[in-house]
C-alpha cells in the first residue's frame, strides 16, 4: 500500500452520468491503484498506484513542447516517433499542460475528499429523480482506505446513495469500517480455481471469498459480478463454483455475468501497458451470454 | 374553364383571361374591392375547377388535397397566379419573359403593371440581416367538428346581420362566399365518389367514405371516422398541421368505443393512414400530444399511446409530447422506446413551463392554454386561435458580436466595458429588427388577406378582421436567435484575453479573426482548448444566463404590429443555422469563417466532454422560461446506453430533472449505424458522439479503429 499525500486520494477520473456502475444515474470516482493485475482489465490505467502519462499518438503534432517542459527528460523524439521514458516520470503533469495538441493526458491526480464530492454533487438533482448517487470504483477503492472512508462518510452524511465496486482484495477491517456507509457492493468474482485465479489476476481468491462471506453475514447488499472471458474462465467448473456461492449466500441480490468486452483495449496503447496482457480470439456476443446464464441457472437450480 | 362570377370585368381581368391566366384575372376582376374579397373570388374559382384527388381505395380521403392553383398558373410556364389560400404564385423570370415577348403593346403594358404589383405584394421589406421565416397555423378543427361548415355559414350570416359599416359588410360577404364554395367543394367531392360507386359495387371502403362525407364536414361530426375525415378535409384547405389531435378526436373515439362502433385496432389503422398522408407531403409539420385539457385534467388516453407509437414510424409530422408530472409511466415507456431506437419522435416538452408563461406573460386565458400546440419545428401557438409568424427574423448574434468586436475591442480596457458595449449594440439592433418585422407584418396584412385561414382561425370572424391583419385571438412572432452558443463561448474567450489568461493579445485576436485563424495554428489550438459551454462550468453557465436573459428581455420589450401581439424569443435553428453562418466571419470561439452557427442550445460539436448531465445543467442555466418561442435542445444518445432494465427510468430521470431545473424541450437523436459510419469518415464532425464502450460510455472518437468498427457492428446488430 502506498502513502497518501496530505489526506488526498489518487484518482484517475470522475465520470458523470454513469448508468452501468450500479443502479440509476450515478457519478463514478475511479481510484487509482489495484493489488490485482487481471489479464483482461479494461481500466489498465487504474492498476499502478502512481500518476501516469498517456499519449494519443494520432493527436501529437510533434511540437516538442513536452520535451522542453519536462525537467526529467521523459519525452524523446526519435525515428521511432515520440517515446516516453516512463521510469523517470514523476507525474507532475507539466507536460500535459504544455501540450497544444491535447495528445497528452495524465491518469492520476491527487484530490481531497471534499473536492471529489463537490464534483459528484453537481448532479445531485439527477440522483434525486433517478435514485442514483455515487459509485466508487477503480482500480481498487479499498486500496486507499483512509481516503475511501472519508469520502464515503462525507457522502453518506448528506444522504447520498453510495456504491462500492471492489475486487474484494483487502483487509477485512477495511470492510468493517466502510460497511455502514455502503448501500450496495458491486463485488467481483473472477475465478473459482485458485491456481488459475493466481495465474489470471496475480493473487489468490481465498481472501476474496472470505471477505464476501464476511460482508454478507454483516448485512451488506451485494451484487456479484463475474467477468466471463472465453478460453479462460468460461468453464463448467467455474459456473458451478459461482452457482455454489449463489446457493450458499442466498441473500446475494444478484449474480451478473459480464461477457468480456474488448472495448477498453485502446487504453493499453495510450499508456503503453503490456499489450500481450491477453490474446483473446473470440469476442462473446449476446448469444454467449444467454448460454452462460442458462448454464449458471441450471447449476443453481440443480441443487435445490 | 368557367370564368369568374363577375360579369363586368376590369381591363386587367380581360387581358389576363386572354392569355389563360384565370386565377389572376379573377383576382383583378373588380379592382375596387378590398383584397380579401378579391381573394375569396379566386378561392371559389379554384374550388370549382380544381382537379379532385383520385380515390385510391384509401379510407382517409382526400389525402394530399388538391392542387392549390389552376393548372395555367403553373409557375414554370408563365408564373403568375393566385392560389385558393390567397398566396401569390409568382416567378418573376418567367413572367417578365412572357411580358417582353408580347406583341400587343397595350397588353404588354397591362401585364407589366401587374408584374409590378406582384413584385410589390411578394417583396419582404426587411434587410437581409434579419430576414428569414414563414407562417405557422393550426386550424380550429375542434370547432369544425362541432359546428360543421353549415354551422360556420349560419354564424357568418348571423354576424353579417350585425355588421357595422360597409367594410364589415364586404368582409362577411367574402367569408360567406368562401364557406359556400367550400361546401360546394365537399359536394363536388361526394358527387365524384358516388360516380365511382356506379362502377364499384363491392367496395365497403367507398361505401363508408360516402356515408361519412354525407354527414361531415358540412354537418357536425358524429363518429370518430367522420371527425377524422373532417379534420383531413380542413387540413387540406389550410395547413396540414394537425395540432392536438388526441385531444379533439378523443370524445368521438370514446363514444364509438362505448357504442361498439370501433376497435382500437381500427382507430390505429385510420390514424396511420391519416399521418402517412401528412408524411407523404414533405415539408415541416407538427403534431402535439398529451398535456392538459380545458378543465386542467391530463390528456393521456388510448389515442395518445397509439399516436406516440405511430410517430415513431414516420418522419413527418414532427411530434411533441406535452409532459405533465402525472404522465403515466406507460406513455413514458412508449416514448422512450421510440427514442432509444433512433426515431426522433416525439420531442419531450415541459408543458407546465409553457402554461405558466402563456398565462402570465402573453395574456393567454387559462382556458385557451389548453390549446397549446406547436407548428412547424416547434413554434408555439394556441391552436385554432393564433397566427404565429415563424421567425420572420433571424437574429444572428455572432453577426452583432463581430461588429461589436470591430468597434470596441481594441479601445476598451476591461471585459465588463466591452460586454456593456456589446449589450448596447444588442439593444439597438433588437429595436431595429422589431421595427422591420412590424413593417413586414403591416405589409403582409395589406397584401396577403388569406381568406381560408381567416375563416378557420378564431376570432377573425367575430372581429371581422383578416387572419394576417390581426383578427386572430393571439398573435405571436417567434424571434429565432442564431449562434447563441457561439457567442457565449466567444465572450468567454474574450474575457480570458482581457484578463491576460491566454498568450494572445487583443490586436492578435483581431488579426486572427480577420485571417480566419490562418497562420495562427498555435493560438487557434489554444482557443479551441478553452473550456466551452456544455460542460457545466459555473463561469460559462453564468455568462449564458446573463447574456441570453438580456437578449430575451430586450426582444420582449416590444410588441407586434399585428394585433398588438407578442414577440416570443426562441433558439430553434431549424436547418438555417447552416445558411446563417455563411456570411459570418470567424468568431472568437474558434468557429471558422462561413462555418455553420451553433444549432439549438446544445453544445457546439467538438466541445463537450462531461456527458449528458453536465450538458443538461449547462442548458438549464439559460432562462428558458423567458423564451416562450422554445429553446430547443438536441441531444444525441446511443440507444444501447439505455438498453438495460433501468434504461427507461434513467432517460425519464434525465428529462424530469432537466424540466425541474427549468428546461423546456428535449429532442433525442439516438445514434444509428449510418451516423457512426459517417463519424468514421469525418471524426471532427462527430466529436460529441457518445457511445457505450465496455462498461462505460465514452466519446466515439476516443476509440481506436478496431473498436470503432466493433461499435458499428454492434449497433447494426441491435437495429435488427
Ligand atoms: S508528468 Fe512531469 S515528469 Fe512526467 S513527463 Fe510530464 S513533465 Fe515530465
Ligand atoms: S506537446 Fe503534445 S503535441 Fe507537442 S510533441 Fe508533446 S505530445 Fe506532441
Amino acid at each position: 500500500m502506498f502513502s497518501q499525500k496530505e489526506n488526498k486520494g489518487l484518482i484517475f477520473d470522475i465520470q458523470r452520468f454513469c448508468v452501468h456502475d450500479g443502479p440509476d444515474i450515478r457519478t463514478t470516482v475511479f481510484f487509482k491503484g489495484c493489488p490485482l493485475n487481471c489479464l483482461w482489465c479494461h481500466n489498465p490505467e487504474g492498476i499502478s498506484p502512481r500518476p501516469e502519462i498517456g499519449l494519443k499518438n494520432n493527436l501529437c503534432i510533434g511540437c516538442g513542447n513536452c520535451q522542453r517542459t519536462c525537467a526529467n527528460k521523459v519525452h524523446n523524439f526519435t525515428d521511432a516517433g515520440h517515446l516516453i521514458d516512463r521510469k523517470n516520470c514523476i507525474g507532475c503533469g507539466a507536460c500535459v499542460k504544455s501540450c497544444i495538441g491535447k495528445a497528452l493526458s495524465i491518469a492520476g491526480k491527487y484530490v481531497s475528499a471534499d473536492d471529489a464530492l463537490k464534483e459528484v454533487l453537481r448532479d445531485i438533482t439527477f440522483y434525486k429523480n433517478s435514485g442514483g448517487g455515487m459509485t466508487v470504483s477503480g482500480g481498487e477503492p479499498l486500496f486507499q482506505p483512509a481516503f475511501l472512508v472519508e469520502l464515503l462518510q462525507k457522502a453518506k452524511s448528506i444522504g447520498l446513495n453510495c456504491c462500492v465496486e471492489t475486487s474484494g482484495m483487502a483487509e477485512q477491517k477495511i470492510f468493517t469500517e466502510i460497511l455502514q456507509y455502503v448501500d450496495l457492493f458491486l463485488y467481483d468474482f473472477k475465478e473459482t480455481n485458485d491456481v488459475l485465479h493466481k495465474k489470471y489476476t496475480g493473487v489468490s481468491n481465498k481472501k476474496i471469498i472470505e471477505n464476501l462471506r464476511y460482508i454478507i453475514s454483516n448485512g451488506a447488499r451485494v451484487r456479484l459480478r463475474c467477468p466471463i472471458i472465453p478460453g479462460f474462465n468460461d468453464r463448467d467448473d467455474h459456473f458451478q463454483g459461482i452457482a455454489e456461492i449463489r446457493r450458499e449466500l442466498n441473500s446475494l441480490e444478484e449474480v451478473e455475468l459480464l461477457p468480456y468486452n474488448p472495448l477498453g483495449l485502446n487504453k493499453y496503447e495510450r499508456f503503453e501497458i503490456n499489450l500481450n496482457h491477453l490474446e483473446i480470439s473470440k469476442i462473446p456476443d449476446g448469444n454467449n451470454k444467454k448460454i452462460w446464464t442458462e448454464k449458471l441457472n441450471n447449476y443453481i437450480g440443480g441443487a435445490s | 374553364m368557367k370564368e369568374g362570377t363577375v360579369e363586368k370585368q376590369s381591363t386587367e381581368a380581360k387581358v389576363l383571361a386572354k392569355y389563360g391566366l384565370h386565377s389572376l384575372s379573377c383576382f383583378y376582376s373588380n379592382k375596387n374591392e378590398p383584397l380579401l374579397r378579391r381573394a375569396t373570388r379566386v378561392s371559389k374559382l379554384i374550388f370549382e375547377n380544381t382537379i379532385l384527388p383520385v380515390y385510391q381505395e384509401k379510407r382517409v380521403y382526400p389525402g394530399a388535397g388538391w392542387y392549390p392553383a389552376l393548372p395555367t398558373d403553373d409557375p414554370k410556364k408563365i408564373g403568375m397566379g393566385v392560389s385558393y389560400t390567397g398566396h401569390y404564385r409568382f416567378n418573376p423570370v418567367t413572367a417578365w419573359k412572357f411580358a417582353n415577348e408580347l406583341d400587343d403593346e397595350f397588353d404588354k403594358h397591362i401585364i407589366t403593371r401587374i408584374i409590378n404589383d406582384l413584385t410589390v405584394f411578394t417583396s419582404v421589406p426587411c434587410t437581409m440581416r434579419y430576414r428569414h421565416g414563414g407562417v405557422h397555423k393550426v386550424s380550429n378543427y375542434q370547432r369544425v367538428l362541432a359546428e360543421g361548415f353549415e354551422g360556420y355559414k349560419k354564424r357568418i350570416i348571423r354576424l353579417k346581420k350585425k355588421a357595422k359599416g360597409l367594410e364589415q359588410d364586404v368582409f362577411y360577404e367574402a367569408m360567406l362566399e368562401c364557406i359556400d364554395s367550400i361546401i360546394a367543394l365537399c359536394r363536388r367531392l361526394l358527387g365524384y365518389l358516388k360516380k365511382i360507386k356506379l362502377h364499384k359495387q363491392d367496395d365497403p371502403i367507398l361505401d363508408n367514405l360516402i356515408k361519412a362525407l354525407e354527414q361531415s364536414p358540412v354537418k357536425p361530426a358524429r363518429t370518430f371516422y367522420q371527425a377524422l375525415l373532417a379534420t383531413q378535409f380542413t387540413m387540406c384547405l389550410t395547413s396540414f398541421e394537425p395540432g392536438r389531435i388526441d385531444k379533439y378526436l378523443y370524445p368521438y373515439f370514446k363514444k364509438d368505443c362505448e357504442e361498439g362502433r370501433i376497435s382500437i385496432h381500427e382507430a390505429d389503422q385510420l390514424l396511420e393512414e391519416f399521418l402517412s398522408n401528412i408524411n407523404n407531403l414533405g415539408g415541416v409539420k407538427h403534431m402535439t400530444l398529451g398535456g392538459t385539457d380545458e378543465n386542467g385534467r391530463p390528456v393521456y388516453n388510448e389515442l395518445t399511446s397509439l399516436l406516440i407509437k405511430l410517430s415513431g414510424k414516420i418522419k413527418q409530422p414532427n411530434t411533441s409530447l406535452l409532459v405533465r408530472k402525472d404522465m403515466p409511466d406507460k406513455l413514458w415507456d412508449i416514448a422512450m422506446e421510440n427514442l432509444k431506437n433512433g426515431r426522433g419522435n416525439p420531442a419531450i416538452i415541459n408543458e407546465e413551463l409553457y402554461l405558466k408563461g402563456l398565462k402570465e406573460t402573453v395574456g393567454v386565458t387559462n382556458e385557451d392554454t389548453a390549446d397549446l400546440a406547436f407548428g412547424g419545428c416547434t413554434e408555439t401557438l394556441i391552436q385554432g386561435k393564433t397566427m404565429t409568424d415563424s421567425t420572420w427574423t433571424a437574429y444572428n448574434l455572432p453577426d452583432i458580436l463581430n461588429q461589436s468586436i470591430n468597434n470596441y475591442f481594441i479601445h476598451l480596457k476591461s471585459f465588463s466595458e466591452f460586454y456593456k458595449s456589446f449589450k448596447n449594440d444588442i439593444r439597438l439592433t433588437v429595436k431595429e429588427m422589431t421595427s422591420q418585422i412590424n413593417l413586414w407584418q403591416h405589409h403582409f396584412a395589406l397584401y396577403f388577406p388569406l381568406p381560408i385561414n381567416t375563416l378557420f382561425t378564431d376570432d377573425c370572424l367575430e372581429r371581422a378582421i383578416g387572419f394576417s391583419a390581426g383578427g386572430c385571438r393571439y398573435n405571436f412572432d417567434i424571434v429565432d436567435i442564431f449562434g447563441a452558443i457561439n457567442v457565449i463561448n466567444s465572450l468567454h474567450t474574450i474575457k480570458l484575453i482581457f484578463d491576460n489568461k491566454l498568450n494572445i493579445s487583443r490586436p492578435q485576436l483581431l488579426k486572427m479573426l480577420n485571417d480566419n485563424f490562418r497562420n495562427f495554428d498555435k493560438e487557434y489550438i489554444q482557443i479551441k482548448q478553452i473550456n466551452k459551454y456544455g460542460n457545466d462550468n459555473d463561469e460559462i453557465n453564468n455568462l449564458a444566463k446573463d447574456l441570453l436573459g438580456f437578449v430575451f428581455d430586450e426582444i420582449k420589450k416590444y410588441r407586434c404590429w399585428r394585433g398588438n401581439g407578442y414577440f416570443l424569443p426562441a433558439v430553434i435553428g431549424w436547418t438555417s443555422y447552416i445558411r446563417q453562418g455563411k456570411h459570418v466571419e470567424a468568431t472568437p470561439d474558434g468557429r471558422l469563417k462561413a462555418e455553420p452557427l451553433s444549432d439549438s442550445i446544445g453544445a457546439v460539436s467538438e466541445t463537450e466532454s462531461k456527458g449528458l448531465t453536465a450538458l443538461l445543467l449547462s442548458a438549464a442555466s439559460i432562462p428558458q422560461a423567458s423564451a416562450l418561442g422554445t429553446c430547443i435542445l438536441n441531444i444525441r444518445i446511443d440507444g444501447g446506453a439505455f438498453a438495460g432494465p433501468d434504461g427507461n427510468s434513467n432517460l425519464k430521470a434525465l428529462f424530469k430533472t432537466y424540466f425541474e431545473l427549468g428546461g423546456q424541450q428535449i429532442q433525442v437523436n439516438a445514434v444509428d449505424t449510418k451516423m457512426l459510419e459517417a463519424a468514421l469518415k469525418e471524426p471532427k464532425k462527430y466529436t460529441d458522439l457518445v457511445v457505450r464502450v465496455a462498461g462505460f460510455t465514452d466519446y466515439f472518437i476516443n476509440q481506436n479503429d478496431k473498436i470503432k468498427a466493433e461499435i458499428i457492428l454492434r449497433t447494426a446488430h441491435k437495429a435488427n
